[in-house]
């Protein structure tokens, strides 16, 4: 009910724009469920885009259009929802999707990704995932990977480089 | 309620939990009004077999933490029983019995409030071998302190930080290697993933159940995240207000929900598949525990509720696949469960 308010008086103005951060975190699933609609709904009514900062993919699943996926203060992976939560590009966008459970799933071991974010004061040479990456490669300690545009989106990782690694 | 014919590690009946809101005594005197009780958990039943995990799962405010503070002695339940291999545990103070105590232990939900800040990690893992007398010697306490650093996956070298130094996933380790340290074999965990990003919440959650596979441990686990208790139990436990409504083996709950409020949890499972984005979200909120609707609590919010359940509350009883408390499960007016799609819950 509160949070209902909340987005009430976030309305009441006719903003073009809404920055929802955490809307649902504090909610329980059956509240959250509802929240969502009725984001959605007012947003299909108003015109209104949202901007849903969040780290639950199924409230990103159920409600964004396209998504951007941050790892240590930068963008890493951009695409449409539901490219980069079934096709993950990025191999920390695998390992995050690979290590959320699922119902009607019990593996023995659920993947998981190695070790933790780093300080923001001592980020990594290169690539900032390197030290946790899977496919690490030469070029991902010495060289970052900018964000480059194709036409399924963005992904800053030197597996996707246009040139080959030198 | 079990495949097993072993007596259960745990064994939980009629257990009860009222909280007193009432105004003080002159002021309802002055006002006319009555004494107001909350009955936080009104009548659990529930056993545990030694090396299996029970999930509770239900929304806030259900009863399912206070189950656990029951359990652990961290409050006194108002009836019903606790046993643990035996012993009655129900009315005795937290740490008390200390030889049967010492068998159990907690990990919190929140790993930046559950650890004192003033103190160095070696000294916070090491207090529940102090205080139940485990390891006098303080050598050997070390020692303990710095195997148990590994043992969780952090550096023997950690135990002269402070919690500060640590991320919310290196804490909860922290949480887990104290709740270990007196070589428990049951443990409550209260949501001990909610406060976890998804990485590190996979991380913890193999931990876990890998010191059941090597210490044959024994988990009541609380979550309100159906996906994370279908990865970690074996059986599952509904709560609505106070209630268990529904209690079975963790594969057929999700296979085959009961109670039809364990299928409006799962049909609010937010769906990482995108399979139905559009589908309509059952409506409702839990209502106020302090006035529960009469008969079924449940029924305001049920599309199956008839005028028997405004008014009886259902019993506990035997369903296709464990227990339930419907009058509609048992009188055979739901249809057959759908199957729940591959979804994800919180993150």
């Amino acid at each position: 009910m509160r949070q209902r308010v909340v987005i009430a008086l976030a309305l009441c103005a006719e903003p073009r724009l809404i920055i929802a951060d955490e809307p649902t975190t504090a909610l329980d699933v059956s509240v959250q469920a509802q929240i969502i609609a009725l984001l959605r709904k007012l947003c299909k009514e108003t015109g209104a885009s949202v901007i849903l900062v969040t780290h639950d993919m199924g409230v990103i699943a159920e409600t964004a259009d396209r998504v951007a996926v941050m790892y240590a203060g930068r963008v890493i992976e951009v695409g449409a929802v539901a490219d980069v939560l079934r096709a993950p590009r990025h191999p920390y966008t695998a390992g995050l999707m690979a290590s959320i459970p699922r119902i009607g799933e019990k593996p023995d071991i659920l993947p998981q990704i190695d070790g933790a974010m780093p300080r923001l004061t001592a980020r990594p040479e290169g690539c900032a995932f390197n030290p946790r990456c899977p496919k690490q490669m030469d070029i991902c300690t010495r060289l970052r990977p900018g964000l480059v545009e194709d036409t399924q989106g963005a992904v800053a990782c030197h597996l996707f480089s246009k040139e080959p690694a030198t | 309620m079990s495949h097993h014919n072993e007596a259960p590690l745990l064994e939980v009946s009629g257990l009860r939990k009222s909280f007193d809101l009432s105004k003080p005594f002159i002021n309802r005197v002055i006002e006319r009004s009555e004494r107001q009780l909350v009955k936080a958990v009104d009548g659990v039943d529930f056993t545990i077999q030694r090396g299996q995990t029970l999930s509770l799962v239900g929304e806030s405010g259900c009863g399912k933490s206070t189950v656990a503070k029951l359990i652990m002695g961290l409050t006194r339940p108002s009836g019903g029983s606790i046993r643990f291999e035996g012993a009655e545990l129900a009315g005795q103070v937290a740490g008390k019995p200390a030889h049967v105590r010492r068998r159990m232990q907690m990990i919190f939900q929140d790993p930046y409030a559950s650890l004192n800040p003033r103190w160095r990690v070696a000294r916070i893992i090491a207090e529940p071998m102090k205080s139940f007398g485990t390891h006098p010697d303080p050598e050997a306490r070390r020692r303990e302190v710095d195997r148990l650093l590994e043992f969780v996956g952090l550096g023997a070298a950690d135990g002269d930080k402070f919690p500060h130094e640590f991320s919310g996933g290196q804490r909860q380790r922290i949480s887990i290697a104290r709740a270990i340290s007196t070589k428990p074999e049951f443990l409550v965990c209260d949501e001990p993933t909610s406060a976890l990003d998804v990485s590190v919440q996979a991380q913890i959650l193999n931990l876990m159940r890998e010191l059941q596979r090597e210490l044959g441990l024994t988990y009541l686990f609380i979550s309100h995240d159906l996906a994370v208790v279908n990865y970690i139990s074996d059986w599952i436990g509904v709560m609505y207000l106070g209630r268990l409504v529904e209690l079975a083996p963790a594969a057929e709950i999700f296979a085959k929900p009961q109670h039809p409020y364990t299928r409006l949890l799962l049909d609010t499972v937010p769906d990482i598949s995108m399979s139905n984005r559009d589908i309509e979200r059952p409506a409702g909120e839990v209502p106020n525990p302090i006035t529960p609707p009469p008969g079924c609590h449940f029924h305001p919010r049920c599309p199956h509720a008839n005028a028997r359940c405004k008014t009886e509350m259902p019993e506990f009883i035997a369903s296709a696949t464990g227990h339930a408390r419907c009058h509609a499960v048992q009188e055979g007016r739901l249809s057959a469960p759908t199957t729940a799609p591959a979804a994800a819950g919180a993150v």
